[in-house]
């Protein structure tokens, strides 16, 4: 049991080291990285070491008589997580995130403290002995709180009233609920029943498991599949129009969406707010097919009303390509990102 | 039942009960709705 | 002997009598579609020159003779949106809230009435059997002033639609007209039986009596339950109209009318969440007398009240966020493009929020379960390992509500490089987010299990292996739980919606697998000392507050939601909206206009409890008997 806590105590010292470089810009946070783009459950198993550690550490300092009480436990681990997630998690968080975590490990570590009537009392005695100030000390500390509180109030007060020059917080919808039906280059296409006409097998049926079987693997860094090359000239059908489709891309999408799909394109940065993404998996992984063809076709100008603020410079691109060539285009993202176009059956 | 009343003989045991169960309810649930619970491991 | 079998012949013929009056609105309404249907024919017959018109269901998409007018085409003004100086909506909102909150209320209680009622009747110990009948009571007691509450919200309900949507409502009360006397007479027929159930009491306490008594607690659920589905079928046709044609002409057919595509889901999701928003209610009522009262017996009493409120209330949450689930699913199927504007677009905002509350509840009900251990002795073993409960709780929680869109200043914007958080965007899917709750929920069963067991240690021989087996289940069902949510990432989104119902299941296996052995195991078991009612923190109350708050909140949100899915239409694509108020509210607007709604809620039901208090007569608590040598103890201090 001891050895465990102890093994727990120099996880939690450790634990506690690094974060103090990052806390210092002595360590960067990248040393340690966060896989990007899948669960980050990273994250969450990080946080668990370090809990494990502050048992251990705790164990190991109770046992040596130098026991923290259960008050400074509770606002130390409440502000190891707010440093956590300043400066260890990258890029940045945004505030409002940070402040819901904040107020949810708030709730947390009130929970922890008073989940039995022992640990309350044990928790709030330091708050009691300065309330009723029975040492000379304990009363300097209530004066000195009587005027520290109320200037906090007010610096947090005038901090909030006082007018800012930054832009406003604009809440976005950015996948807007789709029209029912769109007419592009003469055609209408109802978005719910329409297919890619080029996402076919062999024998020239719309296929998805076909082409599923094909794309670049998804997990695994992205690799295409041995005997799925669509930039081999033998290739016919499906992995040939995924080429016509990559051909499309680069000559007309790439310089915003990046020549990995992932938004950062070289114009990308030019835009607020950056193009999208199409490896995120919020992206084009959760929406059909036809979603995608409509977007590209229409443009930030189509969005419906829903899509406020219409935060979009997307050309709408019937204007440039065929409906063939949108289709292909599509079918190439999906292809290269190694997402499947949501279905709904 | 005093064997299983050995800590260790009890939490194996256990395992196999539960893990087999869960790889059932995993498999035969996704199975119901047409899908394939090992769609990752068979490609 | 005689007086005996003459009173139960009477009972059993009022009973008789009492289900005639229900059958009667369906008899008396029986013909009327039939009229309905034979009336155009007879018109058709005599203007034999006019053809019979048919219409195509939008929905079924059958073939039916047309019956009714078209949907009106309304234009702004007097005319068809008559006003005060204020937005119509507005008032609309807060008329309707209010009367769904005291009608789910009051439907809600007589069912925990009929439960608790009947587990006094099958309980064996006499002296437990009457603090049940007493506990019914007094729930019952309370919802009989917000029931004609209820009815006059309803009449104000009416009135506001008249008033400010008439050409609305005459063609909803058109579609609907065979239904609505149904509804009326169903309603009489609720209050008939209510109101002998309430003042029948005490005369119908004994032996037979009690079960007539009992059977009438049912007949009042299946009245009420009735009643709901028939005003479920009204939202109902609004969202996903059917039996009517493109032009939103009645087809003749009611049924088509009454079961479209949303009404089972919603009928579902509604009285599971009744449930739980009646039990929280309770549960409120019973903290509040809780931190009011100022004897142990009191303080012991309501503790259990709260108590059996809560656990009824949460029996039904559990459950709820699946239906909600098959709710959306329905709602998907029905038109996709609603389903995106709730949950990624417009109104995907809200969910956050929703996402938020959900997790409040669950919090709140957890730590009202550790706190309800302080009452036993020997919870002490369990109550060292709360904190890593807790821990549990956060992570699943922190997972659950964070967006994938972030709300953001342009400045982060920048500095994150993009809409997502390219780490903790990955939370914001459906994935996570479904392994978030799915933890949170099998932890509250985790809290559960232990406040079962707080108090007793198992004597079965296989004591030892049960234990083990039991923790060994918890854990491989997080394990599965979270494995589950992080394979999701790894397959596509076709497979990935699959992986939810193995979730599910992983969680309601937990529920009922570790409940049942837990019971086997606590059969017969050694108590370490007794249950001290009472002898709980006020803390406790304090999280019964926030429960039932939570439950009231979410509530009004929810119901926003699925009101303004339907975006500018009065009914979806067949009634246009074309009042000035057909846009959606901001998000911070109906945020404030759900609080205004949750404050006056509980300002007023406060005034009920207080107005079921006047009349109460001071009866001593019966002996607390009922739970071996249960003496009250002054409350900890807190």
């Amino acid at each position: 049991m001891k050895a465990l806590m102890s093994l727990g105590a120099l996880i939690g010292v450790a634990g506690l080291l690094l974060l103090g470089g990052m806390v210092f810009d002595v360590v960067p946070s990248t040393t340690i990285r966060l896989v990007e783009g899948y669960m980050p459950i990273q994250m969450l198993l990080e946080v668990a070491c370090y809990v494990i550690g502050f048992t251990g550490l705790s164990y190991i300092m109770g046992a040596m008589g130098m026991a923290i009480p259960r008050f400074w436990q509770g606002i130390g681990f409440w502000v190891f997580l707010m440093l956590y997630l300043k400066f260890r998690v990258y890029p940045p968080i945004p505030f409002s995130v940070r402040a819901m975590y904040g107020t949810v490990g708030l709730v947390t570590v009130f929970m922890w403290v008073s989940a039995n009537e022992e640990d309350w009392n044990k928790f709030k005695q330091p708050i009691m002995n300065v309330l009723d100030a029975q040492t000379g000390m304990k009363r300097l500390l209530r004066y000195a709180y009587l005027v520290a509180i109320p200037i906090l109030v007010g610096g947090f007060s005038f901090n909030a009233m006082m007018p800012k020059s930054e832009e406003p917080i604009e809440l976005r919808t950015v996948h807007p609920a789709p029209p029912a039906s769109t007419k592009v280059h003469g055609k209408t296409y109802t978005l719910q029943t329409s297919q890619n006409p080029y996402r076919v097998n062999p024998e020239g049926k719309y296929d998805q498991e076909f082409s599923n079987a094909n794309i670049v693997e998804q997990g695994m860094g992205r690799l295409m599949k041995p005997n799925a090359n669509p930039w081999d000239d033998k290739n016919q059908g499906y992995l040939k129009y995924v080429r016509e489709g990559g051909e499309i891309f680069f000559q007309n999408c790439h310089f915003c969406h990046g020549d990995n799909l992932n938004g950062r394109g070289l114009h990308a940065f030019a835009f607020n707010p950056i193009p999208a993404n199409f490896t995120d998996p919020g992206t084009i992984a959760q929406l059909q097919e036809t979603f995608i063809f409509w977007r590209v076709a229409k443009g930030g100008i189509g969005l419906p009303n829903e899509g406020f603020p219409w935060a979009s410079v997307m050309p709408p691109w019937e204007q440039h390509l065929t409906v063939d060539e949108i289709w292909k285009v599509v079918l190439f993202e999906y292809w290269h990102t190694g997402y499947y176009p949501r279905t709904w059956d | 039942m005093s064997a299983l009343n050995n800590p260790v003989v009890a939490v194996i045991v256990s395992l196999i009960i539960t893990v087999g169960y869960f790889v059932f309810v995993d498999h035969y649930l996704m199975d119901m709705q047409g899908l394939d619970f090992w769609y990752l491991f068979r490609n | 002997m005689g007086l005996l079998a003459g009173k139960r012949v009477f009972s059993i013929m009022a009973l008789c009598m009492m289900v005639g009056l229900l059958l009667l609105p369906i008899v008396v309404a029986l013909p009327s579609p039939a009229i309905g249907g034979d009336a155009p024919a007879g018109d058709a017959a005599k203007k034999d020159g006019d053809k019979v018109e048919k219409g195509r269901d939008v929905y079924y998409k059958t073939e039916g003779i047309v019956v009714g007018a078209p949907a009106p085409k309304t234009t702004d003004g007097p005319k068809d949106y008559p006003r005060y100086n204020f937005e119509s909506r507005v008032l609309l909102w807060f008329a309707n809230q209010q009367h769904l909150y005291y009608g789910s209320f009051v439907l809600a209680v007589p069912i925990f009435c009929m439960i608790i009622e009947f587990m006094g009747v099958v309980t064996k110990d006499k002296a437990l059997a009457k603090r049940y009948d007493q506990l019914a009571y007094d729930f019952i007691k309370i919802s009989l002033t917000a029931y004609s509450l209820t009815a006059i919200l309803g009449g104000i309900l009416i009135f506001t639609f008249l008033t400010l949507y008439p050409a609305f409502f005459s063609y909803l009360s058109g579609i609907f007209r065979p239904v609505m006397h149904i509804y009326a007479l169903m309603f009489v027929a609720e209050s008939g039986t209510l109101y002998i159930y309430y003042y029948g009491w005490d005369k119908m306490k004994e032996g037979f009596l009690k079960w007539i008594h009992l059977s009438m607690s049912v007949i009042l659920n299946v009245i009420g339950t009735l009643l709901m589905f028939l005003a479920n079928s009204w939202i109902g046709f609004m969202m996903s109209p059917a039996g009517v044609d493109e032009q939103g002409r009645y087809l003749g057919n009611i049924w088509h009318v009454i079961h479209t595509a949303l009404w089972n889901p919603l009928n579902l999701h509604r009285i599971l969440g009744n449930m739980a928003f009646g039990g929280g209610v309770v549960a409120a009522y019973a903290a509040y007398k809780f931190l009011a009262s100022k004897t142990d017996e009191d303080r012991a009493h309501y503790d259990w009240m709260g108590y059996i409120a809560m656990a009824l209330g949460v029996a039904f949450l559990i459950p709820l966020p699946f239906a909600g689930y098959w709710l959306m699913r329905e709602v998907y199927a029905y038109r996709q493009q609603m389903g995106i504007t709730l949950m990624g677009g417009l109104l995907a905002w809200l969910f956050i929020i929703q996402a938020t509350m959900i997790g409040i509840l669950f919090l709140s009900t957890n730590y009202y379960l550790w706190q309800a251990m302080g009452r036993m002795r020997g919870a002490e073993k369990y109550q060292r390992y709360i904190k890593y409960l807790v821990f549990i709780l956060a992570c699943g929680y922190m997972v659950f509500i964070t967006p994938h869109t972030m709300v953001m200043t342009p400045a982060e914007l920048k500095a994150m490089g993009g809409q997502q958080h390219p780490v903790l965007g990955n939370y914001g899917v459906m994935s996570a987010k479904n392994g978030g709750i799915n933890v949170i929920i099998t932890t509250t069963v985790l809290s559960f299990v232990w406040y079962m067991r707080g108090n007793k240690v198992s004597t079965v021989s296989w004591a030892k292996f049960g234990n083990i087996f039991m923790g060994v289940f918890f854990a491989c069902a997080y394990f599965n739980i979270i494995f589950l949510a992080v394979y999701g990432y790894y397959i596509p989104a076709n497979v990935r919606v699959g992986l939810s119902v193995p979730q599910v299941a992983t969680t309601l296996s937990c529920l009922f697998f570790m409940f049942a052995l837990n019971s086997v195991m606590m059969k017969g078991a050694k108590q370490m000392g007794p249950i001290e009612w009472g002898k709980i923190s006020a803390r406790s109350q304090y999280a019964l507050i926030m429960l039932a708050t939570a439950f009231t909140w979410m509530m009004g949100l929810m119901g926003y939601i699925r009101s303004s899915v339907r975006l500018f239409w009065h009914v979806n694509e067949i009634m246009r909206d074309n009042s000035p108020w057909a846009y959606t509210h901001t998000v911070g607007f109906a945020a404030n206009m759900i609080s205004a709604n949750v404050l006056f809620f509980w300002i007023s039901i406060l005034f009920v409890f207080w107005l079921g208090s006047l009349t109460a007569k001071k009866v001593p608590v019966e002996s607390r008997a009922g739970i071996p040598g249960s003496v009250p103890q002054p409350a900890a201090s807190h």
